[in-house]
């Protein structure tokens, strides 16, 4: 799935890291990071691709060395501070994202979601079925599994007592954001996923 | 030769016909860079349209645009707009900019039954969200001859895995660099200036209206108001007993002086010069004190019949300022910081101690040659605490020589033992005449003016006899 994804070798000998960085284009914003949107979209994107993918945690740090991006998002801890610049997250670091660190997030959410792009297939054509024939979600068993996954990885990470995070507070209304995040993952499984994704994170943000 | 290039996925069928104008040779793969015809089809549907590269690009900006608001949720403006549904089907991202707002709640509120009108002059080539998870995706193809009839018109819904489809199979058309390798993937983000306005003008207005009458209100309250009649200039404010108090717990009982150096930076706080110019002279006032009865009396400063009936009643007159020239009497009294000494008693005995101690002292008194006219500060045991001269030739007396000099208390307090300088002091007029006489009268007034204190008109004026 990564085949498609630019790999010069000479230039990797200098910077593997900014060659796939550079793939993404670097937003004009009055302060050089991601707003506070940004990082927390692309937190729940991560936490969608856990929700879809039971060894989506140890994936994401996979690969980031399968994708050359170590010298960004380095090792597990790395990962977690990175993500916890999500304002919404129970243990929220009150420091920004910066652009490289989200285009390298923004990278490897684009790469897992191009493995899982069966599942997330199916899930999307499951829902749209089930809704068709007007049937609740938890008709369709895989599907009930991710959205369940995912309220329980979102309740269990994210700071209940914030008023935004507080009014997710039934089933359904996780549900919803969990099926507008896979939509959102189908997209980033096509080939110029990635770049439409980190483009469309800044739509409205910049100048 | 012509060239042929299909890009497919289930549901979307793209090929293009086209020529290789570049002329290159041993090419593994062509290049297709004149397009002559582009086909699309939906198979799902049973429909497909065909047109030339102009509709085929606008085609393809249009689904890749629309891929990215199915992304961000927010629509580009290079996109026609849509009938009428778009500003309640947006999903919530748009309304929460600020990331305080869920985004799943109530995604889409239009249903694929409400399917609005097409708006035939928003362009041949519409597409735009129609309820949850639905699309539609309107388009007119051109005639295919020149002047031909047009072909009517597609209306598809689509599902989202059907729009990704056909955006993914743009974006393979995009990424292919052998096919009209012209055509790039231009991918932007949408401006904040371009996202529609969520507020409507009067929420806009409302702000600024109500900022401008509260201002207007508080205006209107203002000039309601008196004006105040006197303004009281600061430097001449009376301070009272309490503000005394307060001011002094550190070390300085004149503001002029106390303002300007803070209490710990002044090694010896007591001593406070009595005149400015003469900054050679070591002229110092005591303000020793042990009186701390000192609160009652507010008004002391200006009423003098009170003062008369206080004795040892203490009255910090704190008016004098540093720069005050001691030769215009109208601003200040001569030594005017500290409490002064009332009774009459009092006063004469320390007449008559201050003439003795200043004949004691006063050893040539050939060296003066004019009268030199001081004003003296008694402490309430007969010592001379401070002493400014008032004429010029006592100004120019030299001070080494002078008497008061000589019998000047300098006071040492030990630092930080609370309010020691409020001690009353007896002011006197002094003055060494040239034929080698003293002088010594009582000095009072509140007003400035050097006049006798009215109770003690008998024992002023006969103290004035000189030696």
């Amino acid at each position: 799935m990564s085949a498609d994804l630019p790999s010069s070798p000479s230039a990797e000998a200098e910077s593997p890291a900014s060659v796939m960085l550079d793939r993404l284009e670097t937003p004009s914003l009055s302060r050089p990071e991601c707003p506070r949107r940004v990082a927390r979209q692309i937190d729940l994107l991560l936490l969608a691709i856990e929700a879809l993918d039971l060894g989506g945690a140890e994936a994401i740090v996979r690969s980031a060395k399968e994708l050359n991006l170590e010298s960004v998002v380095h090792g597990r801890v790395h990962l977690w501070r990175l993500r916890t610049t999500n304002a919404q997250r129970d243990a929220h670091q009150r420091r920004p994202l910066s652009l490289e660190e989200g285009k390298a997030l923004v990278l490897i959410i684009s790469f897992l979601a191009r493995q899982l792009t069966v599942l997330v297939r199916q899930l999307v054509m499951g829902r749209d079925q089930l809704r068709s024939r007007g049937l609740p979600l938890n008709h369709h068993f895989r599907l009930a599994d991710y959205l369940e996954r995912f309220r329980a990885h979102f309740r269990a990470r994210m700071n209940l007592n914030r008023a935004a995070v507080a009014a997710y507070n039934t089933d359904e209304k996780l549900d919803a954001l969990a099926l507008e995040l896979l939509e959102c993952l189908l997209f980033c499984t096509g080939t110029a996923g990635d770049q439409r994704l980190w483009t469309g994170l800044f739509d409205g943000e910049v100048a | 030769m012509n060239i042929r290039r299909q890009y497919s996925l289930p549901s979307c069928i793209l090929t293009l016909d086209g020529l290789d104008t570049t002329g290159e040779t041993g090419a593994s793969r062509p290049c297709l860079s004149v397009l002559l015809q582009a086909k699309c089809q939906f198979p799902m549907m049973g429909k497909g349209f065909e047109c030339d590269r102009d509709f085929f690009e606008l085609f393809a900006r249009s689904l890749s645009l629309y891929g990215q608001q199915v992304i961000s949720g927010v629509r580009s403006p290079q996109l026609s707009d849509a009938p009428d549904l778009l500003g309640t089907d947006e999903p919530d991202e748009l309304e929460d900019e600020l990331e305080d707002e869920p985004s799943g709640g109530g995604t889409a509120v239009a249903t694929a039954a409400e399917k609005p009108a097409i708006d035939v002059a928003a362009g041949p080539m519409q597409i735009y969200p129609l309820g949850r998870s639905q699309h539609r995706l309107w388009i007119q193809p051109p005639p295919v001859t020149e002047g031909g009839e047009a072909p009517p018109p597609l209306d598809l819904e689509l599902s989202t895995l059907q729009l990704f489809d056909v955006v993914e199979v743009v974006d393979q058309f995009y990424a292919d660099t052998r096919t009209l390798p012209d055509v790039m993937l231009g991918l932007a983000s949408v401006s904040r200036r371009d996202l529609p306005s969520r507020s409507s003008m009067a929420d806009r207005v409302w702000p600024a209206v109500l900022g401008t009458s509260t201002l207007a209100a508080a205006a209107g309250v203002m000039f309601l108001l008196p004006f105040p009649e006197t303004v009281e200039r600061p430097e001449d404010r009376v301070l009272t007993p309490d503000e005394v108090d307060q001011l002094n717990q550190p070390a300085l009982t004149v503001p002029g002086y106390g303002d300007q150096q803070p209490p710990q930076a002044n090694p010896e706080p007591t001593i406070t010069p009595l005149e400015a110019p003469a900054g050679d002279r070591p002229d110092a006032e005591e303000s020793d004190t042990n009186n701390s009865d000192d609160s009652s009396d507010g008004e002391s400063g200006s009423g003098d019949s009170d003062q008369s009936s206080v004795p040892q009643r203490t009255t910090p007159v704190a008016q004098r300022s540093a720069n005050s020239p001691i030769e215009q009497p109208t601003e200040a009294a001569p030594i005017s910081g500290e409490a002064k000494i009332y009774d009459p008693e009092v006063l004469s005995q320390l007449n008559v101690i201050l003439r003795q101690s200043i004949n004691a002292a006063w050893s040539d008194r050939e060296a003066v040659q004019e009268d030199l006219e001081f004003r003296v500060g008694v402490a309430a045991d007969g010592k001379v605490v401070g002493y400014r001269p008032v004429n010029q030739p006592a100004k120019e007396f030299r001070s080494d020589r002078l008497p008061l000099r000589k019998i000047l208390f300098n006071p040492v307090q030990p630092r930080g033992n609370g309010p020691k300088q409020d001690e009353p002091l007896a002011l006197f007029k002094v003055v060494l005449t040239d034929e080698g006489q003293t002088q010594v009268s009582p000095l009072l007034g509140s007003d400035g003016q050097p006049v006798f204190h009215p109770p003690l008109p008998s024992q002023s004026s006969g103290s004035q006899a000189g030696e």
